[in-house]
């Protein structure tokens, strides 16, 4: 977890710092003083702004629904800390700064809720396109080798996750998050497959 | 809710507000209350008599140096922490601990050297690190409160180890035993308590932003 972190923080923060250029900043800035006054609909447009600014940068780590949420609490940071935004100095870091610690925030909790997740239960949605894909094998194949590998022992041959964490070397909980992961993965993979065939 | 309802909802909601004091203010007022504890503190117990000594002599004021400088880079820590993206470098964390690592290291090259480790008692002084501490960190959670902590955890930490650590720095003045193993378990090991108490005092008191 430790590792995880770090490694996300790295990351994120390198993403992040490049949400506000310059120009925008202080556009953003003088939208930021006028809301300290009470002036709504600069508020508003600040907001506003704020949102199409940052929810690209969460896209780019979290899935649709997750960057919603992160963004929306993003804005509620936004407006319970905006008293504390000093308008003699630039509003990128600021920002920068909420933008990230709400990331980070969000990528923990789902992190943290993978590992509680059930196999049979949680992941029947991500299961269903996975087993009923019209050739599983072939769908197998577009992912990378281990984690192909982890899924044809636990949906192919159904061996359980304490006979695959054995096989495999790794923890039990590794197996399941891993598990998560790879259908959620396949999902995303035949989904695109489906949007270019449409399209 | 999509983001375009909660935009609506907080505009409609905006109240103009009292902007956050300048970093400089609240460090003056930290500084400030903690001047007062101290002449509050040293008028209730007194100094040792041979308090000079803890400034004529190189090593001691030195030590009692890196004590105060302990105080003020938490201090400072705290207080930025406290602000979203006022702490520009992670080298602010660094630096808030480095003057007491540095004395800690030195009191115990001092215990190693020393001929025998016996801490004798000292509650007297733990209770002054606490009581000193308490007061000094009840003023700097006030202001903590009033700012939009992200780092709770770690800006309760600070707030409390400068606290603490001012506790430490008056006992070189009040307290008569400069014992490395004194030092080591009655006033820096209460401070490390305190320190680590901030962390769960910090999420229960400062409101998640």
């Amino acid at each position: 977890m430790f590792f995880f972190v770090t490694e996300v923080k790295l990351l994120t923060n390198k993403v992040i710092r490049r949400g506000v250029s310059v120009v925008d900043g202080e556009l953003l800035g003088s939208l930021a003083a006028k809301a300290q006054d009470g002036d709504q609909a600069s508020y508003k447009e600040f907001l506003l702004l704020v949102s199409q600014k940052y929810k690209p940068r969460f896209l780019r780590f979290l899935s649709p629904q997750a960057a919603d949420d992160a963004l929306q609490e993003m804005l509620l940071a936004i407006h319970k800390a905006l008293h504390t935004y000093d308008r003699n100095k630039a509003l990128a870091p600021w920002l920068n700064a909420i933008a990230h610690y709400k990331l980070q925030d969000q990528m923990r909790s789902i992190y943290k809720n993978a590992r509680h997740v059930e196999l049979k239960e949680d992941l029947a949605s991500l299961d269903s396109g996975f087993t009923n894909a019209p050739d599983v094998h072939k769908v197998l194949k577009k992912l990378p080798d281990r984690e192909s590998q982890l899924l044809y022992f636990l949906k192919i041959e159904e061996l359980s996750v304490a006979e695959v964490s054995k096989k495999m070397g790794i923890s039990e909980s590794n197996v399941k998050v891993s598990c998560f992961r790879a259908l959620r993965k396949l999902k995303e993979i035949l989904a695109e497959e489906e949007f270019h065939e449409r399209s | 809710m999509r983001e375009v309802d909660l935009i609506e909802k907080l505009s409609a909601e905006l109240k103009k507000k009292q902007p956050l004091e300048s970093f400089k203010q609240r460090f003056l007022k930290v500084s400030l209350f903690a001047l007062l504890c101290v002449v509050g503190s040293i008028s209730f117990t007194g100094v040792r008599e041979d308090w000079l000594t803890v400034i004529k002599s190189p090593y001691l004021l030195f030590k009692n140096i890196l004590l105060l400088l302990g105080f003020v880079l938490s201090t400072v820590a705290a207080l930025l922490l406290s602000v979203p993206g006022a702490e520009r470098k992670k080298t602010v964390k660094i630096f808030a601990l480095a003057p007491l690592f540095i004395w800690v290291l030195l009191v115990l090259i001092e215990g190693i050297t020393a001929p025998r480790f016996y801490p004798g008692s000292g509650m007297a002084c733990t209770s002054e690190v606490i009581v000193l501490g308490s007061m000094q960190s009840v003023f700097l959670f006030v202001l903590l409160k009033r700012a939009a902590t992200l780092q709770r955890a770690i800006a309760g930490f600070f707030a409390l180890l400068s606290s603490a650590a001012l506790g430490m720095w008056l006992l070189q003045f009040t307290c008569h035993s400069d014992d490395p193993a004194h030092l080591l378990v009655w006033h820096f090991l209460p401070t490390l308590v305190m320190s680590m108490l901030g962390i769960f005092v910090a999420k229960k008191i400062l409101s998640k932003i």
